[in-house]
């Protein structure tokens, strides 16, 4: 798989403006594209994201694939994907270990799935087909979760460890999600990072997340916690080099701000006042 | 072991319908947790699916105020579940849900809007240039077939949506001033921007003729009907030359 270097920010069209017309070229070193919001015919949203792609390395991340779905693998979107991709060239794909909806429906959320053997068979399968329908390895996403299933017999890293292994695909370690599930679920985040097979992990995204009615949600509308850049720096001194972004989705601020937290990450993780990591 | 299909059905009613199946199969030490629980999904399953039409409707959220859309919204979301794996096309039929709901000027704003979207991201095209007409033989002008850039459509709407659409783009309050009748619009994408403009009956007419690969000539008889013969292939060429000057006119076959 080819390599990615550095620090990125997830691409977010708030931020065009100055991405591609501003005085002087923001200190990222790659982007990350929300699949479906670029499955689309033509216009403006495509050849933004080819103009950035001429600049930027560009990773593509999904929302719907529904690894963990019950319903047959979508093709049609999947042809759509692969499109995509044969277009961006993006240098790897990602998407999230739940399911999206059954029967026909999409609940546009990142649901979580009972941790079983069945279940990493079942998801197993799914992921070498899409591997193969796409041509490449897929990297899969732990998600924040605010319900576990009395059903589950594994651990959460322990399922996501074993499809990472048989199905012989790579990692995009949320270190939010993590610590957002750990306290929702009562579980030790940093169990959770230390088990993961490291060689798996290609890269890391950071966000933040509210407090909710005895629970943590994952909005991604406030800066990274400390909490959270306290295990990212368990993460990296663990993984080592591992390429970061960080998401946000709501309450968006000015790129500026954005890459002011990103260089909180390169200061973490030991970058060089270029932004430039080696491997 | 419930079969994953099954506990994914469970949860699935629980968060698009309120249904307690869902709950068996979470962990919690009482049902109010399981609830709760289960709870955040449909929450955010509703809230989700508000704010996508709230951004992919703004003039009419804006003419409506939020509190009247907000009901609409709720209620569209609750009888139309999200089939679309981008969530982009959720608010394809939110336009005739506003008709039965509340009114057909509202409607007609949201189908203005909707299809301003549709242009937005519709599929890419090379344009025609003023200069490619020359080498169009001059035998062939006759049967040749203008194409419309694939972001062009028509739609004839009530005339009250139009400055309805505008108030609420320039942030004026709603009011009713009385425009009745329809309005033909034509809506397209130029420099990556949506456009439409209120055409009049006989360029309305042309552009719907155009659309259905009609040969020039036969745009230029069917303009006879509001000009006379004499006049028609004038009016036909002016209206050609308007096109390509908007980026409306693709490619031409002869």
């Amino acid at each position: 798989m080819t390599a990615l270097y550095g620090f990125g920010l997830g691409l977010r069209p708030v931020h065009y403006p100055e991405i591609l017309d501003g005085a002087a070229r923001p200190h990222v070193d790659w982007f990350e594209a929300i699949t479906e919001n670029y499955l689309v015919p033509g216009g403006r949203p495509l050849a933004n994201l080819d103009r950035v792609r001429r600049d930027w390395p560009v990773v593509l991340h999904g929302v719907s694939l529904s690894i963990g779905g019950t319903d047959p693998l979508d093709l049609d979107y999947l042809a759509q994907v692969r499109s995509l991709v044969q277009r961006i060239e993006p240098v790897w794909v990602s998407d999230h270990l739940c399911w999206t909806g059954v029967d026909g429906a999409n609940l546009h959320d990142l649901l979580p799935l009972p941790y079983r053997e069945d279940v990493v068979d079942h998801v197993v399968e799914r992921v070498l087909q899409v591997q193969d329908f796409l041509g490449r390895r897929m990297l899969l996403e732990n998600v924040s979760s605010y319900a576990a299933f009395r059903e589950s017999d594994l651990s959460e890293w322990a399922f996501l460890a074993q499809i990472a292994e048989r199905a012989d695909c790579d990692l995009l370690l949320d270190v939010n999600n993590v610590y957002v599930s750990a306290c929702n679920h009562g579980f030790d985040a940093y169990e959770y990072i230390d088990a993961l097979p490291a060689g798996r992990i290609r890269q890391i995204h950071l966000a933040g997340h509210s407090q909710g009615d005895g629970l943590l949600i994952d909005t991604h509308d406030a800066p990274v916690t400390d909490a959270v850049w306290a295990l990212y720096g368990h993460a990296i001194e663990r993984l080592e080099y591992v390429p970061t972004m960080i998401e946000r989705d709501d309450n968006i601020p000015d790129l500026a701000t954005l890459i002011a937290e990103l260089d909180h990450a390169r200061r973490i993780a030991g970058a060089t006042s270029t932004g430039s990591l080696a491997a | 072991m419930t079969p994953l299909a099954c506990l994914q059905r469970d949860l699935q009613a629980s968060i698009l319908d309120g249904t307690t199946a869902g709950r068996v199969h979470v962990a919690g030490r009482t049902d109010d947790e399981r609830l709760a629980r289960l709870g955040v999904y449909r929450h955010a399953y509703g809230a989700r699916l508000a704010e996508v039409l709230a951004n992919d409707f703004p003039a009419l959220l804006a003419h409506l105020g939020s509190d009247h859309f907000g009901r609409l919204a709720s209620g569209y979301v609750a009888s139309r579940r999200s089939v679309h794996r981008n969530v982009r096309w959720y608010g394809g039929e939110f336009p005739s849900y506003v008709k039965i709901a509340h009114d057909a000027i509202a409607s007609d704003l949201a189908r203005l809007e909707w299809i301003l979207g549709r242009a937005f991201d519709a599929p890419d095209a090379a344009l025609l240039q003023h200069a490619d007409l020359m080498g169009i033989p001059a035998e062939r002008w006759a049967g040749a077939r203008f194409v419309l850039h694939p972001s062009a459509q028509r739609a004839d709407l009530s005339a009250a949506a139009v400055p309805a659409w505008r108030r609420a783009r320039l942030g004026e309050p709603a009011a009713s001033d009385g425009v009745g009748g329809t309005a033909a619009l034509l809506v397209w994408r130029k420099e990556h921007e949506p456009y439409f403009r209120v055409l009049a009956a006989d360029e309305a007419w042309a552009v719907d003729a155009t659309l259905g690969r009609a040969a020039f000539a036969d745009v230029c008889e069917g303009l006879c009907r509001w000009h006379t013969p004499e006049d028609a292939p004038t009016r036909a060429a002016t209206l050609l030359g308007n096109w390509i000057t908007d980026a409306l006119v693709a490619w031409v076959e002869y």
